[in-house]
Parts: structure tokens; sequence; C-alpha cells
């Protein structure tokens, strides 16, 4: 990664290819789902590279498991290897999170308990992984309707534990702090302001919609098909305002596409965040100084 | 074995394999040297992609849909009016003359201007082309490699020259030992090396090179949605949607229920890109042999008018 600004791309889905592919000026980058080119045939994967001719992008998985207890699959890190090699991506990011056990598939990224087994089960895992692709992936915290049980760790000392093990940097999704914050009691601008800044090197941003638990209590789902709402913002400017390297920011939408208007002003709205943070950074390293 | 020793019907099974392996090899050299890499061709003109596709004439009439659906321009008949999407006599009518200045692809504006009264579709389409803005597709799409510029087509002509020769030099010479031999029944091998030269000729001339049927391939695979959701695009311009689909994939991949209009532009003919002879193919070279004035236009005369030769309708504006 040698880029030297802040940048604020979008998730590619086939389905915003046109609104995407004409609006390149006002987008720095792509994001670009692994796993859809796994198994792709040859022809994919050399529109992938046409694509990655246009515009800078990078690769996010989501069914590794990194955080699972059990060693990731040869076979899986071996088709991100692949693709990495084939797309060259400024670099690949998955979540901390296991996606399957005892052979079954659980079909979404689950929490795992957060204790020390488990950051070294990540850790363990992450170093796999580098090795197998050639680069260190960025990690990413989920979100969670249940605090996983078992858990030793808060949230923020567990990811700290698996950055410093596995000396990874974060990619931060802070509709995930959002929502995690809102639905287990915590306040998502401490929780930034506990990860290490150092460690933050991109950042995902989305929507989600609130949903009732069985109890009648709301929860935020992080669901991807609503803009990003104020407080995700807000946090991304406090994110800004700490991290001392330049930020890659991803807005993530699948599905109730709005128009690409739309999209490109959630865009503008983030680089305004990111400029108020830096704005307030500037001036907290000039006090200091 | 000599293979010029063998009886008639063996030896046209053997120049049958010694035709195709002569194909083969032209397209494998056409591949290796077709496939360089000119840079990194933009996919943010619709129009760039639908001249790749099919021509000159599918660029213009991909052009003429989205003015139609952005409201543009108008459809009519005998001055009326009227829906009449397949009739033969429909005519385009620009909206509102301001729109011209509107527009900003050059192409656009061209036809807008094409169509300040009421013209017929197809007759004024073809009069565009050739013109200016299609020139510079086409300028481009030579310039990324996408279709065949004059070097290209130089070596494709100078191997399809070798290519036919050795054919037809093996059938010379069988021919003259059949015939020494006493043998007249050569009609079946004069009409297969007839057909041979035919195939070649066909096959190694084709509108794109090597590396334009990859972006096109490419460009189509990253709009592959767009044809999914084909039935659920709606008119009225609000997105880039419908000219990009017909772009992509052609004006047959549009819905003529959702968007009538397609039904007056489809082409009536086969297109410059459906066959093997392209934009500047054969002996034209489209647009680099003539230009217009000192306005840099370029068209007309020995030009690439159209599809079937040169001059056709002239450009209608050349130099404007």
């Amino acid at each position: 990664m040698n880029y030297l600004t802040d940048r604020v791309g979008l998730g590619w889905r086939p389905d915003l290819a046109v609104g995407i592919l004409e609006h390149l000026d006002g987008i720095d980058l792509l994001e670009v789902i692994a796993d859809d080119f796994f198994s792709a045939p040859h022809r994919q994967i050399r529109a992938l590279k046409t694509l990655a001719a246009q515009i800078p992008v990078v690769l996010h998985g989501v069914s590794l498991g990194l955080a699972s207890s059990v060693p990731v699959e040869t076979k899986r890190l071996d088709q991100m290897a692949r693709l990495f090699d084939q797309i060259r991506p400024e670099f690949w990011s998955e979540h901390l999170a296991f996606v399957r056990a005892g052979g079954i598939e659980i079909g979404h990224l689950a929490a795992p308990p957060r204790s020390s087994a488990s950051v070294d089960a990540a850790a363990s895992n992450l170093h796999r992984a580098q090795a197998a692709v050639g680069a260190k992936p960025l990690v990413e915290n989920i979100a969670t309707l249940i605090d996983p049980p078992a858990s030793t760790l808060s949230e923020s000392d567990w990811i700290a534990g698996i950055l410093s093990s596995s000396d990874c940097s974060l990619l931060l999704d802070l509709h995930n702090v959002l929502a995690n914050g809102l639905n287990h009691g915590y306040n998502p601008i401490e929780f930034v302001r506990k990860i290490p800044p150092e460690r933050i090197t991109a950042i995902h941003i989305a929507g989600g919609k609130f949903v009732s638990a069985p109890d009648g209590t709301q929860r935020l789902l992080d669901d991807h098909f609503h803009d990003v709402p104020d407080p995700v913002f807000d946090l991304l400017e406090e994110t800004a305002a700490r991290a001392p390297s330049p930020l890659t920011v991803i807005l993530e939408r699948d599905g109730d596409y709005p128009s690409m208007d739309s999209l490109l002003a959630q865009i503008v709205q983030a680089r305004c965040a990111l400029a108020k943070g830096r704005a307030r950074r500037a001036q907290t390293v000039e006090v200091l100084a | 074995m000599n293979p010029f020793d063998l009886r008639g019907p063996e030896f046209l099974v053997f120049y049958i394999f010694f035709a195709w392996l002569v194909i083969v090899a032209l397209t494998l050299l056409r591949r290796l040297s077709e496939d360089r890499d000119t840079g990194k061709p933009p996919i943010d003109d619709p129009y760039f992609v639908a001249f790749l596709r099919g021509g000159e004439s599918e660029a213009l009439r991909v052009a003429t849909l989205s003015l139609i659906d952005r409201g543009l321009l108008t459809l009519k008949s005998s001055g009326s009016p009227a829906l009449l999407p397949g009739s033969a006599d429909s005519r385009l009518e620009l909206a509102d003359p301001a729109a011209v200045e509107s527009v900003k692809r050059p192409i656009e504006k061209r036809i807008l201007e094409a169509f300040k009264t009421a013209q017929p579709i197809h007759s004024t389409l073809a009069s565009l082309e050739g013109c200016t803005a299609c020139f510079d597709y086409a300028i481009n799409l030579e310039k990324f490699g996408l279709l065949p510029d004059e070097e290209v087509r130089k070596a494709r002509l100078r191997r399809v020259a070798i290519a036919i020769g050795i054919l037809l030099g093996v059938a010379v010479v069988k021919i003259f030992i059949a015939l020494s031999r006493g043998r007249t029944n050569i009609l079946f091998l004069v009409i297969l090396s007839g057909l041979a030269a035919f195939v070649v000729f066909r096959t190694s001339t084709p509108f794109r090179t090597m590396r334009g049927e990859k972006f096109l391939q490419d460009v189509k695979s990253l709009f592959s949605s767009l044809r999914q959701r084909a039935a659920s695009l709606r008119p009225g311009g609000a997105t880039s949607d419908l000219v990009w689909l017909a772009s992509a994939y052609g004006l047959a991949e549009v819905s003529p229920i959702l968007f009538p209009s397609v039904m007056a532009l489809r082409p009536r003919g086969p297109t410059r890109g459906s066959g093997s002879s392209g934009w500047g193919s054969g002996n034209s070279s489209c647009g680099t042999t003539t230009s217009c004035g000192s306005s840099g236009s370029t068209c007309g005369g020995g030009g690439c008018g159209g599809g079937g030769g040169c001059g056709g309708g002239g450009c209608g504006g050349c130099g404007s």
C-alpha cells in the first residue's frame, strides 16, 4: 500500500456496474468480493483485470473464517492466493469471524468467543493466510446480534490482541461498531478510541435497519441495504482524527440500490467526514508540537 | 508418403486437413500479433463499445435510441406525432432545438443536428456514417488496438495472401500431376481450393482484433447483470442502463415492449461489425486516406461510407 492520501471507494456490485463505470472520476477505488471469483471462468477473471485497469481494486473475502479455532482450509487459501496473483490488488481483507464448524457451513459471519485462545487461533490462521497469499490480510471486525458466550475479553481488547499477535492492520467497519455498540450497550466512539489507531488502514461504512428482538427491544441489523447513517460519519471523523496513516474508506451497499447520485453523495459525505477528522488531527498535532 | 500420390478422394480429405491446419496457423499468428498491450481502453463511453461491437452504424443506432429514450428525439410519421415503431417510413425529429447544445457527446450532437426537421431514420443515419464523431471513435479504437489499423490490416492481408498462395499452390501442383497422369476429375479440387481460399480470407480478416474481441467480452462480462435486468429497465433516461445494454449486447437485447422505438432502429441488413470486413477493412482505410478541409473532420470521398463500400451517402456535414 503506497497511497499517500485518504481515499473513498465503493464495493463493486454487478448491478452498480453502469453507475460505477460512468462515475470513475468520483470514486477512488473499488472493493471486489473475492469469493465471487474463486471458481470463476478465465473470462470473468480477465474482465476483472480489465476493471482493475480502469481503477484501483482491492479484494475482500467473506468465507475464509479466519477467526475459527480450526485452521483455514488450504483449498480456500489457495483460491485467494491465485486470485491475488491474477488481479494484483492493493490489498486484501477478511473478517474476524468463523463461518463453518464441524463441517457445517453456517451461511453467515459468526463471532467466536473472545478469549486468548481465539486470539491465538486467529493469529495462527492469519500467519497461514499470509504465507499462502504472499500478503498480510487486513482484518475486519464484524457485527453480532448476540454477545459471544464464553468470552473473557472485550471486543476491542480481542481485536487489539489479534492485531498485535499477527502484525496485521485493521479494516474497521464503522457500521458494525455502531451496531455492536447500540446492541450491546457501549459507546461506539469510546470503542474507536480503544483501537490502536496506527493499525487502522481501511474503513467500511454502510447502513442497516432496526429490528425487534424477541424481548421487544430494538436491535440494529447490519444489512447494507440502507444509506449510511450520520453516526457512522461521526465515527469516521473520529477515526480520521486518530489514525496516523492514510485511510481507504469503502462504502458497502448490497441491495435496494439507490440512484448513483445518492451513492456519490454518501462518498462525498465520507470525504467531508475524513477532512473534518484530519483537520482535528492537524490541530492536535500542532498543539502537541 | 507423398501426398501428391494420393488418389482423388484421399487427396481431398488430405486437402481439407491441410486447409484446416493453415487456418489454425493463421489464427494463432493473428492471436500473437494482435494481442499487444496498447494502453488501457476506457469503459466510460457506451458508443465506443457499440462501435467496437457493431461498427459505426451500430454506434449511431444506439446513440439514437438513447436520444429517443431521453426525450430529445421524437418518433413521427407523415408529420403527425404518432409512435409507429416498426413502420418503414418512421421519421425522427428533434424535440427541442436547445437539446443540440445540451448533449455532451459529439455523436449525439451530430445526430440531433441531422434530425432538426423530421427525417427518415435509416437513410439519415446512413448519411451520418463516416462523420467526424464516428471517425474519432474509429481512430481511438485503432489506437487501443481494438480495431485493426493500417499496419494490422496490411499484416493480415500479407498472411492471407501467403496462406491462399500455399493452398492454391498445392492444389495446382496436384492438378498438374493428375492431368499428366491422364486424370481429368479435378473439379472437386478446384471447388475445394476456392472454398478454402474464401474461408481463409473470411476467418483471417474479422472486424475486431483479438484484443478487441477480448475487450468486448470483458465489457459484456462486467455488464452481464444488465442483460439479466433487461426486462425491468425503465424508459425515461433516468439511468444509463438502456444505452449500456444496447451498446454491449445490441439492440436485439432491448425489450420492444418497454422501448417500442427500438423496433424502428433495428438494422435491416447485415451490420458492418457482423461481417468479416470491417471499418476500413479491405483496401480502404477509413478516414486515414481522405480528409475534409481544415476543420479536421474526415469523411466522404474515398473513406468508408455505407456498409458496401466507400463514399455511400457521404457524411452530410463534414467540416461542420
